[in-house]
């Protein structure tokens, strides 16, 4: 082809690269609270991955002689009803509630987005099958749920990050069809169509960049979901089992009053542990909703 | 050598209002590397045409009464999921009216001409990109290197359309289909575009379907040209022949109302009233209630005039063409 017809404007120039990614990090960069939220979740992450060099007691060591002592120079948190460090509780839970919440969000979000992006791109019977499944499962208490699943497979973490992502899907599957359903319609959905693509390749090439922004703000508000859950039901006795420590199960034993009200050392601990990481995670969620999904923002 | 063949096709969508009536008889041929232009107003059926060719109709909205599209010979309307997908991009594409919106913003406007490569040849990415650098080159964008790896934002309108001019010709199709390929654009960038095409079209030999409302366009892209309205070919001629002696009163009047430099007259003269819904076509000839030669004669919305051959590869839709002869 002839040289007529190059763009001469464009020749001379110089063009800056510059990525959609690189801009939404810099808006995340701006958002006060959720580097706030960020900088702790980070400090809740080194602290349980390097929770032995923090502590020498070993979380499960039953020690009969120290039963319920109160925060002293070997027992930085005390001791529980049986004698073993709270403290090194408090660190080796922190793993087993960061773990179940960052799996039962990737297999909820995973799952979502699978079926909520096959919703959308197909429509029709596919689409409506799908939602009204969602529907279903959204209908169902959650809690109450796991607690039969738990009773009926034996409570185990597995089972635990299973049910949680098996029942939180429709939240990430709403917010993925409702993003397809719009972007079906653009034309460069149409254009790649009209160049011979398939369903497989509209939805990897088009929905899954398009919905990346959101699915990452629902997956960080899952993760939130997924660590009260395990709360939840390690508290009453059907998540992680002892003598393995988990934030939820350490609340146990503030199930009696003079626990609560005489030996705050065993409960305040991991209640501030859930209470901070949830909290950080949310703050991470909202800076990350800003940042990637600029019509969202308040 | 007939490359595409249209034979009575007729296709209806369903709307709120009841079912619509889009294309009814459309029977056309295009050779290879033939340029055709399908003219129209809004709503005569030139992009349903489009569609049809591609198989993009949406079912269930959509749906074909009757008549058959045949590419290579063989009728699109019975090709399975997989050969329509085999055929689209790779055998015929298509360049979208509005570059603005048919290409991807989160993805680099290297990426996705690559894609369209990918789509149907076994090559790797780093092949796939390269040659959609190779393709930039040729549609005259300065640093294609760079350019490849901007996002569709960085570009300008006419960068974008040549973007989609490069994807269209990826593949070196047999046939391009161009609807409203310049609408979207300035009018300084409109005659860059058309350049382009017209050098795309010489370089890959594709028979080429220009769909517009701009008989500018027409005059300077195409060989032969079809008028459509009301979902109908109203009439078929080369373009000299269509220009200096129009025989569809609708023709005539699309040709007045073209803005002049050169005439006398400074009003223009727009035909008068709306195309005919399509919901309930009346009758007769759809174009009756507006046109100027009918002078109410009562065949003309009783009888729907079909397209009749007139000599030298021409054909119109008019009981009343003759008249028009010595206009």
């Amino acid at each position: 082809m002839t040289d007529a017809v190059i763009d001469t404007a464009a020749a001379e120039s110089r063009p800056v690269l510059r990525s959609p990614g690189r801009m939404a990090v810099r808006r995340f960069l701006r958002h006060k609270l959720a580097i706030a939220g960020l900088l702790v979740l980070l400090a809740v992450i080194v602290v349980t991955v390097f929770a032995p060099l923090l502590t020498s007691h070993d979380p499960t060591r039953v020690d009969l002689s120290q039963v319920r002592k109160p925060p002293n120079a070997e027992h930085l948190l005390g001791t529980d009803g049986s004698g073993r460090d709270v403290f090194a509780r408090l660190l080796y839970a922190g793993r087993v509630s960061l773990l179940v919440g960052v799996f039962s969000a990737l297999l909820a979000v995973g799952l979502g987005t699978l079926l909520g992006a096959i919703a959308g791109i197909v429509g029709g019977w596919v689409d409506a099958t799908i939602m009204r499944a969602a529907d279903v499962f959204l209908s169902f208490p959650v809690l109450v749920v796991m607690i039969v699943i738990a009773g009926i497979l034996g409570p185990s973490v597995t089972t635990m990050v299973i049910a949680i992502g098996v029942f939180t899907w429709p939240g990430a599957g709403r917010v993925v069809r409702g993003v397809t359903l719009s972007l079906r319609e653009r034309e460069f959905v149409q254009a790649s169509r009209a160049f011979g693509a398939r369903t497989r390749w509209l939805i990897v090439h088009h929905v899954l960049p398009a919905v990346f922004g959101s699915v990452v703000v629902v997956a960080t508000l899952a993760v939130a979901t997924g660590i009260l859950l395990e709360a939840s039901l390690s508290f009453l006795g059907l998540g992680v089992q002892p003598p393995q420590p988990s934030w939820g199960n350490m609340l146990t034993d503030a199930q009696r009053l003079t626990v609560i009200s005489q030996m705050p050392w065993l409960w305040i601990p991991p209640g501030v542990a859930v209470a901070i990481t949830v909290l950080s995670v949310n703050f991470v969620g909202d800076g990350l909703r800003d940042a990637l999904d600029p019509r969202e923002s308040s | 050598m007939t490359l595409l063949s249209i034979d009575d096709l007729a296709v209806e969508f369903k709307t709120e209002d009841g079912i619509a009536r889009a294309l009814d008889g459309v029977t056309f041929d295009i050779g290879k590397g033939e340029i055709v232009a399908i003219v129209g107003e809004s709503g005569s059926g030139k992009s349903v045409t489009a569609l049809s060719i591609l198989g993009l109709l949406r079912k269930p909205a959509a749906r074909v009464v009757r008549g058959s599209v045949r590419f290579n010979g063989r009728d699109v309307l019975t090709m399975s999921p997989r050969e329509l997908r085999a055929m689209r991009g790779k055998d015929a594409a298509m360049i979208f009216q509005d570059p603005m919106t048919a290409l991807n913003p989160v993805h680099r406007v290297g990426k996705q001409i690559a894609e369209v490569v990918r789509l149907h040849n076994k090559v790797d990415r780093a092949t796939a990109f390269a040659r959609a650098v190779e393709l930039l080159t040729l549609v005259g964008v300065a640093q294609p290197g760079t350019r490849a790896r901007q996002y569709p934002h960085e570009f300008s309108g006419g960068m974008r359309q040549r973007a989609m001019i490069a994807m269209a010709i990826a593949n070196n199709p047999a046939l391009l289909i161009a609807d409203e390929p310049t609408t979207a654009l300035d009018v300084t960038i409109q005659a860059q575009v058309l350049e382009l095409l017209r050098a795309a079209q010489q370089e890959t030999g594709a028979a080429t379907i220009l769909i517009t409302h701009d008989l500018g366009v027409v005059a300077e892209m195409a060989e032969r040209v079809l008028v459509m309205y009301a979902g109908r070919i109203v009439e078929r001629a080369d373009v000299r022949s269509l220009f200096a002696r129009p025989r569809h009163p609708y023709t005539v009047g699309l040709l007045d109302s073209i803005p002049r430099l050169d005439a006398e007259t400074q009003a223009l003269k727009p035909i008068p009233g709306s195309p005919p819904s399509l919901l309930a076509p009346p009758p007769g000839c759809p174009f009756a209630p507006r046109c100027a030669l009918r002078r109410d004669r009562s065949i003309c919305v009783t009888e729907r005039p079909p397209l009749t051959d007139i000599g030298d590869g021409r054909a119109t839709a008019c009981h009343f063409q003759e008249e028009l002869v010595n206009v």
